[in-house]
């Protein structure tokens, strides 16, 4: 069995967590990739996360990525999500792919629209995947041209459940 | 029967020259397959025998595309293939020309420590875009100017660009040439030299594939962009044989260069050159023309590839920009900064920003890099300098830099979605000279030649296809714009 | 103390009045000096686009400095709102109530129109006379026909794309302001911007329908954002950041006209906080305005001083203007400079803004393209002016942004439960696509207990007193707010959308009308606080912005408006600062 390395873990567990791919979620050749920047931001001591809750995420991750893939998102759900430990830290995972921002307090109680947090960085915000779920772009970045508002954005992931 | 190419033939001449230089004993290395990259350079000194480039890499033949040979496919690497582009493109641009603007197979850069450049024979945007829409005149063929006519020798390089796109075009011009931009995108301020107070001036230059692909679609006035329904879509370059070179943009910054002043000329590519300044009322402006020695100190060079819809954006500086140089001579000072000056860094000219001006020591421009030239850009940039300067120790060719090459690391992206910016690397880039007062790391704000240039349209608000050449057309009803 | 002396015109405020003025004097040959309390221009906009992304909250103020990083340049944002009957204030107002006056500025060189959203509307005919048309607020000075060429003139110095064709109603006629017979036609000097693809749902939806009286139309909006190339400006990329910056500056600012003006000629003084007008009690004319400097921005003032001129402009904004006014009390002047009438700081406006949201029965698609790109115009003015407030229906394109907080709400309200993965992704998708809201604009009534003092208890960091602010909603008004919503409820019916509008109970912006709790928001408009007018004993300059009390003191900006109709100010800024300066060219500098 192979090894993947900590940031192979954390894509493919995000890709599970976020329902984007991993492709879409850590391009080839990508110049400043964001989900380096994730990670290491949760290695930072402000993110608060215990090195030892995150090793375990990522190997229970590597673990269910062994697994046919259409059982991962449910052993993510069973195994990941409703864990007391890991759970917390995968919601806030979710937030951040979505939002940009590592909320705080997020293990301790509930975390709104509203809770503070960090913006991970400006490279961060760009790709934030909670503009790409709508169809969008980040407001404040767009790297559309004049017009293109005037018809429907181009046909979408099926997932979106809009195509 | 093979025959060799003229390319080939070329090769073998540069290869000649550069064995006849000092102590060539042995055959120029061949060139190796995933080499590791030079060591970070070390400034040659006079007598340093420069080690000889492999055949074919001094060459006038612009390359249509980079060429990829990576395994594994790596950012560094991709770079490094887009970085050799480059200089490829570098050399090939300012190889010696003919009279008619193509490149002289006899001779080679730098040869004679300076040469008038194949980029010269290039049109001009004025030329392109005229007064009452009118049809350009054909390739080869110069049109001659009202201004500046009878100041100087008619051999004298006419650089011309309009600072405010609004204002009237010059409506015609001569073999000789006028400088006459001197403002920065969106009106970001002017620069203005250590060693003289004058502005920086600017001028723009496309090849013939992009002047073709105007003239051909009637882009260059309004009329002809409203009647045009398809997307703008510039011929790409590409290493196929028969492929076309590709649309090529050219912009270039000028410093007037005076030796009582302190500059050394030796350090700069010059030319003879008409700095026109037109009348405006913003600021307040007389209408001037001079003929001045202008040295390059930075060099745009756009081009469209098929490995890159979203172009391939090469970007050199004169190696004295913001700080000295190698080998320079005692008492060198860098072109855009002063040790000493109390002027805020990257910060423009209080206004009014009059282009005749001379500016007192303490308003010159104070340029720092924000974003420094990357090591294994600056070990490339050493070799090609060691090449250059090995045709001949006082090639003025040998004082230029790489800043860096922006190419879109996704560049299948659709151009109407969007990610049609096509996540370019490095995600910023700037010329210290060309977007002095924009440089930053801030998304969609900071100096990115790609996303800068996806907002670029036509006269009618259309993608233009990452060039804002096409807003200058006029109407052919008149009045301007 | 330093004088300063021999200018022309002394200019306070480098917001978009105090940046037009200067530029149109500095061509015309006068020497200008414009004070700005706040930092000058950036040599670009990097620095307050980083503060933006990594804000937690995109308030209008989130890129520009915050308050504690700029003591000595403090203004009214949005964030300090909620806690407004705080005592000692957590906000630079001190909010008295009983209702919490809800916009917010800046001032920093360039002023608020760094965060405005760029809509260009003129005023109708009848905004102009209220009074003697419907019974309720108050008559300019002049009518539409009198303003008529400055918007022309506005509109082209600002560049405002806009097609007239689509921009007749209530009485809007234009005519070329060059011809003097008033026959030639008009052309705004950009197309109109593309309107949004939900735009046209929302048209197609609402069919034809009647309300009050009116017939209901989607109207594409008068903008100042780039629809062509212009001015040496990018052509909009549909940032949907209007609010509160455009990276790009696709949308004017105006530092557009600061740097025109000080090309010109125009001096700039910034980090130069004016804090009052001083008098000559002999001749009543203003004889000098005095002002603290400093370095830092939280530093002490390094310099004080008095400047004079021949003729000074007050461009401050509708709450620093009369601040700085009625600072200048002394015992001659006890009611402050400029204010016989005493009406200085009173007739506070804003147009309170009724937000109500929706879920539209189809994709929209939202948050792509400018904010907002077209309105409903339909219920601005008509018969029922004599019994409530008309509204400016804003046809929003950010979705539920700022009505919940989206994307940041719902994201994470789905994930706190339990949503992940593929069905996060649709569900959001689903529900971001299709939302949708209406922000009516309602003309605010003035009320001269609505007004701005200068605090007896609190002042700035430089000890300048902190503005003290009562703020309240006339009946009228508040008939006019429950209307819009009726309306919008109406509308959202007929589209087959469901409404999702629900006032939080808790909110300390709530108030009620007939029984029915409503939400207070700000338009970011501020209005009415010197205002103009004929009569000397109720209004604080002539129709020509001149003070009724000292020849050379004249007043721009939207504090001259009598009254405000539902036009967003800017435009009418704009007119009437270039007509009352091109009158100080003509008259009172010859």
């Amino acid at each position: 069995m192979s090894s993947n390395t900590d940031l192979d873990n954390f894509v493919g567990l995000s890709a599970l967590l976020t329902g984007f791919t991993a492709a879409d979620l850590n391009p080839p050749l990508s110049p400043a990739p964001v989900a380096v920047e994730y990670l290491a931001y949760m290695q930072k001591p402000e993110a608060k996360v215990d090195p030892a809750i995150l090793q375990r995420l990522l190997a229970t991750y590597q673990a269910i990525a062994q697994l046919p893939p259409d059982q991962q998102a449910a052993q993510v759900q069973a195994q990941i999500l409703t864990d007391p430990a890991m759970g917390p830290v995968a919601r806030n995972i979710i937030r951040m792919w979505y939002l940009s921002i590592w909320y705080d307090g997020y293990a301790s109680g509930p975390v709104t629209g509203f809770s503070s947090g960090t913006v991970v960085s400006s490279n961060a915000y760009t790709k934030g995947l909670a503009w790409d779920a709508m169809q969008a772009h980040p407001m404040g970045y767009s790297e559309m041209h004049y017009g293109y508002w005037a018809d429907p954005p181009q046909p979408n992931d099926p997932a979106d459940g809009n195509s | 029967m093979m025959r060799l190419s003229l390319r080939t033939l070329g090769a073998v001449v540069v290869a000649a020259l550069a064995c006849a230089g000092v102590g060539c004993a042995t055959a120029p290395p061949a060139p190796q397959a995933g080499a590791t990259p030079s060591p970070a350079a070390t400034p040659l000194t006079d007598t340093a025998t420069a080690p000889a480039p492999p055949p074919g890499t001094l060459s006038p033949d612009i390359p249509h595309d980079a060429n990829f040979d990576d395994n594994p496919q790596t950012l560094a690497a991709v770079q490094k293939d887009f970085d050799v582009f480059s200089w490829r493109s570098f050399v090939a641009l300012n190889w010696p020309a003919l009279p008619d603007g193509s490149p002289d197979p006899n001779k080679v850069i730098g040869a004679d420590g300076d040469n008038r450049v194949v980029w010269d024979g290039y049109k001009e945007p004025y030329e392109v875009f005229l007064p009452g829409g009118a049809a350009p005149a054909p390739w080869g063929q110069q049109q001659l100017p009202e201004q500046c006519r009878n100041i100087g020798p008619g051999d004298a390089k006419l650089i011309q660009m309009t600072q405010k796109v609004s204002d009237s075009v010059l409506n015609a011009r001569g073999s000789g040439g006028a400088l006459d931009g001197s403002n920065q995108p969106f009106n970001t301020g002017p620069l203005v030299d250590q060693q003289n107070g004058r502005y920086v001036r600017y001028e723009i230059r496309i090849n013939r594939d992009t002047f073709d692909y105007i003239v051909g679609n009637t882009l260059y006035n309004k009329e002809g962009q409203q009647a045009f329904t398809q997307m703008v879509n510039f011929p790409s370059g590409a290493n196929t044989p028969g492929a076309p070179v590709g649309s090529i943009v050219i912009k270039a910054a000028w410093k007037v260069i005076d030796p009582a002043q302190g500059d050394q000329p030796g350090r700069f590519h010059k030319v003879q050159a008409y700095v026109y300044t037109r009348a405006s009322n913003d600021p307040p402006t007389q209408p001037s023309c001079e003929l001045k020695t202008m040295g390059l100190v930075g060099f745009h060079i756009a081009h469209k590839t098929a490995s890159a819809p979203q172009w391939v954006w090469s970007t050199f500086e004169q190696v004295d920009n913001v700080r000295v140089g190698p080998n320079a001579p005692p008492g060198t000072r860098a072109n855009f900064f002063d040790p000493n000056s109390k002027y805020p860094a990257n910060t423009p000219p209080p206004r009014p920003w009059n282009p005749n001006a001379v500016l007192p020591p303490e308003q010159r421009s104070q340029v720092q890099r924000v974003i420094p030239i990357d090591e294994a850009t600056a070990a490339l940039n050493a070799q090609w300098q060691g090449w250059l300067r090995g045709v001949n120790k006082d090639s003025v060719w040998q004082y230029y830099e790489l800043v860096s090459t922006q190419w879109p690391t996704q560049p299948k992206n659709s151009l109407t979605g969007p990610k049609a910016a096509g996540e370019p690397a490095p995600v910023f880039l700037a010329n210290t000279t060309l977007e002095t007062y924009i440089q930053g790391r801030t998304p969609n704000v900071s100096s990115s030649c790609i996303m800068c240039h996806n907002n670029a349209t036509t006269t009618n608000s259309k993608f233009s296809d990452f060039t804002y050449l096409l807003e200058r057309a006029q109407s052919t009803k008149g009045g301007g714009r | 103390m330093t004088e300063q002396t021999n200018y022309d015109v002394v200019i306070v405020g480098a917001g978009i009045a105090g940046g037009l003025a200067a530029y149109k004097l500095a061509q015309a040959g006068k020497r200008v000096l414009v004070l700005d309390g706040g930092p000058g221009v950036p040599p670009n906009r990097g620095d307050y686009m980083e503060k933006f992304y990594l804000s937690m909250a995109k308030t209008p103020e989130s890129p520009y400095p915050d308050n504690d990083q700029l003591k000595n340049s403090e203004r009214a944002v949005v964030l300090d709102i909620g806690s407004w009957q705080q005592r000692p204030p957590t906000g630079y107002l001190i909010q008295n109530g009983p209702l919490p006056f809800s916009s917010s500025y800046e001032r920093v060189g360039g002023g608020t129109t760094w965060h405005w959203m760029g809509t260009s509307l003129r005023h109708l005919p009848n905004d102009f006379h209220t009074q003697t048309t419907y019974g309720h607020g108050v008559d300019w000075p002049y009518g539409y026909d009198d303003l008529q060429d400055w918007y022309c003139r506005a509109e082209w110095e600002i560049g405002i794309a806009a097609d007239v064709e689509h921009q007749q109603y209530h009485g809007l006629k234009f005519w070329n302001p060059d011809d003097p017979t008033r026959q030639q036609p008009y052309q705004y000097p950009m197309p109109e911007i593309v309107q949004a693809y939900q735009d046209k749902v929302i048209e197609r939806r609402l069919g034809q329908i009647t309300v009050e009286g009116q017939q209901v139309g989607v109207s594409p909006t008068p903008q100042a954002r780039n629809s062509i190339p212009f001015d040496d400006r990018r052509v909009c990329a549909g940032n949907t950041n209007c609010i509160p910056i455009c990276p790009i500056q696709a949308k004017y600012d105006a530092s557009i006209h600061l740097g025109k003006a000080a090309n010109a000629g125009a001096e700039f003084w910034f980090q130069t906080v004016v804090y009052s007008v001083s008098v000559d009690t002999a001749t009543g004319l203003v004889s000098g305005v005095n002002y603290k400097k400093y370095q830092e921005p939280n530093g002490p003032a390094t310099e004080t001083g008095t400047v004079t001129g021949t003729v000074y402009i007050m461009a401050a904004h509708a709450i620093e203007t009369p601040k700085i006014l009625l600072n200048s009390a002394t015992n001659e002047l006890p009611n402050g400079v400029a204010n016989s009438s005493d009406q200085v700081g009173r007739n506070l406006m804003d147009h309170p803004t009724q937000l109500s949201w929706a879920l539209m029965p189809e994709p929209i698609w939202p948050f792509r393209g400018p904010l907002s790109t077209s309105g409903i115009e339909s219920l601005r003015d008509g018969d029922f002016r004599t019994e409530h407030a008309p509204f400016r229906m804003e046809i929003g394109n950010e979705g539920w942004n700022w009505a919940m907080n989206d994307p940041w709400g719902s994201v994470n309200d789905l994930v706190a439960g339990g949503e992940f993965g593929a069905t996060l992704r649709s569900t959001l998708n689903s529900l971001f696509t299709r939302q949708f809201r209406f922000g009516s604009l309602v003309e605010q009534m003035p009320l001269s207990t609505n007004r701005i003092v200068p605090s007896r208890e609190y002042t700035d960091n430089l000890g300048i007193p902190r503005p003290e602010i009562s703020y309240d909603l006339d009946p009228y008004t508040r008939a006019g707010y429950a209307a819009a919503r009726r309306v919008a409820a109406r509308l959202f019916a007929q589209m087959g959308a469901t409404d999702f509008t629900s006032p939080n109970l808790g909110s300390s912006s709530l108030f009620f009308y007939e029984d029915q709790p409503y939400i207070l928001n700000g338009a970011g408009h501020v209005m009415g606080t010197y205002r103009m007018g004929t009569d000397p004993k109720q209004f604080v300059c002539d129709a020509d912005q001149r003070s009724h009390d000292h020849a050379n003191l004249f007043l721009l900006g939207s504090g001259v408006f009598p009254s405000v109709g539902t036009a967003n100010p800017t435009l009418t800024i704009a007119a009437t600062t270039l007509k009352a300066v091109d009158n100080i060219i003509r008259t009172v500098l010859r």
